[in-house]
């Protein structure tokens, strides 16, 4: 079991939505820690020129791994 | 993801002795050229190709060496269509030397198979540096095993990254046929099976060790083995891999 499933206050269950765990406020770094490792990483690509700016935001929401 | 360690490498002059292909200087910068068709053609021609709606930067680097990447995820395209089967799928090409990212996959975690490819330049434009860091990277069996080939380490990374393209839409397909449990259920279900084929078939009997990468979590697993499995690796995992896939119908 991930870490960030430890403690019930870090995080919250959206049955039919993934992902399925989202941390709320309360966890602390290792469980922020654990979670990217079990859903991967944002990236940031608003400065990228040679993206259209829509194209821009759409990427900010996607999990890289 | 496949991500650096750190170390960057200054590459160097190299010969294929494996498959006896003579390497192409492509210019300066120590690049060259992998395969033989790597001409004028257009980068967004090639990426097409392979199934990519859009290709966005790497104006800075040279088309032999985007091209060469592109050549070969067409190549893994005809066999398992996880571009095609994506939804809009791009490829960025960035250049940031600070980041630890050498190429990963985006997607979205609503819909997995709405996928993006990410390339960094900075690792990846020099088909030189990308062979001698994943030498090494090998070397240290931070990444899998394969067949040794200068090929099979300029393009361990875009097969890495391939084989998280697959699980996302392998994973959506099941969805869609009505599989009802989580991506990482998903994932981590193939890697049991694929284990299983590997001790019962090709008779794997202590740890299943892939890569020490592949123990970050179970998609970079699937990838490291899936990797492996296409650029000729000869261990029980690799071999199991290639079965499990026949076994999904490629």
């Amino acid at each position: 079991m991930p870490y960030f499933l430890k403690d019930e206050s870090w995080y919250t269950i959206h049955e039919d939505d993934e992902p399925r765990y989202r941390l709320t406020a309360a966890a602390p770094q290792e469980a922020v820690d654990s979670y990217t490792e079990y859903y991967g990483e944002k990236m940031d690509f608003s400065d990228n020129e040679d993206i259209p700016p829509e194209e821009r935001e759409r990427l900010n929401s996607l999990i890289w791994e | 993801m496949v991500k650096s360690r750190g170390s960057y490498s200054s590459g160097g002059k190299h010969t294929d002795t494996k498959s006896g292909k003579k390497l192409i200087q492509a210019g300066g910068g120590g690049n060259f050229t992998l395969l033989e068709d790597n001409n004028s053609e257009g980068l967004q021609t090639k990426y097409g190709r392979a199934g990519f709606f859009k290709l966005y930067g790497g104006n800075d680097v040279q088309n032999a060496v985007l091209g060469s990447y592109a050549d070969q995820l067409t190549r893994l395209e005809r066999k398992y269509g996880a571009i095609n089967g994506s939804e809009k799928p791009a490829v960025i090409v960035v250049d940031e030397p600070a980041s630890s990212a050498i190429a990963a996959v985006g997607f979205m975690p609503s819909n997995p198979a709405d996928q993006t490819l990410y390339l960094n330049s900075a690792y990846l434009g020099s088909i030189s540096k990308s062979v001698a860091d994943q030498q090494e990277a090998a070397a240290k069996k931070w990444s899998a095993s394969h067949d040794g080939s200068l090929k099979s380490n300029a393009y361990y990374a875009v097969t890495h990254e391939y084989g998280h393209m697959l699980h996302n839409t392998m994973y959506s397909q099941a969805k869609a046929n009505g599989y009802t449990g989580t991506r990482n259920e998903w994932v981590e279900q193939a890697n049991r099976d694929i284990t299983k084929i590997a001790k019962e078939r090709y008779h794997v009997k202590t740890k299943t060790g892939v890569s020490e990468y592949a123990t970050a979590n179970g998609r970079e697993r699937f990838a490291e083995t899936f990797a492996s499995s296409q650029l000729g690796g000869n261990t029980g995992m690799a071999k199991a891999m290639r079965y499990w896939l026949k076994q999904q119908g490629y």
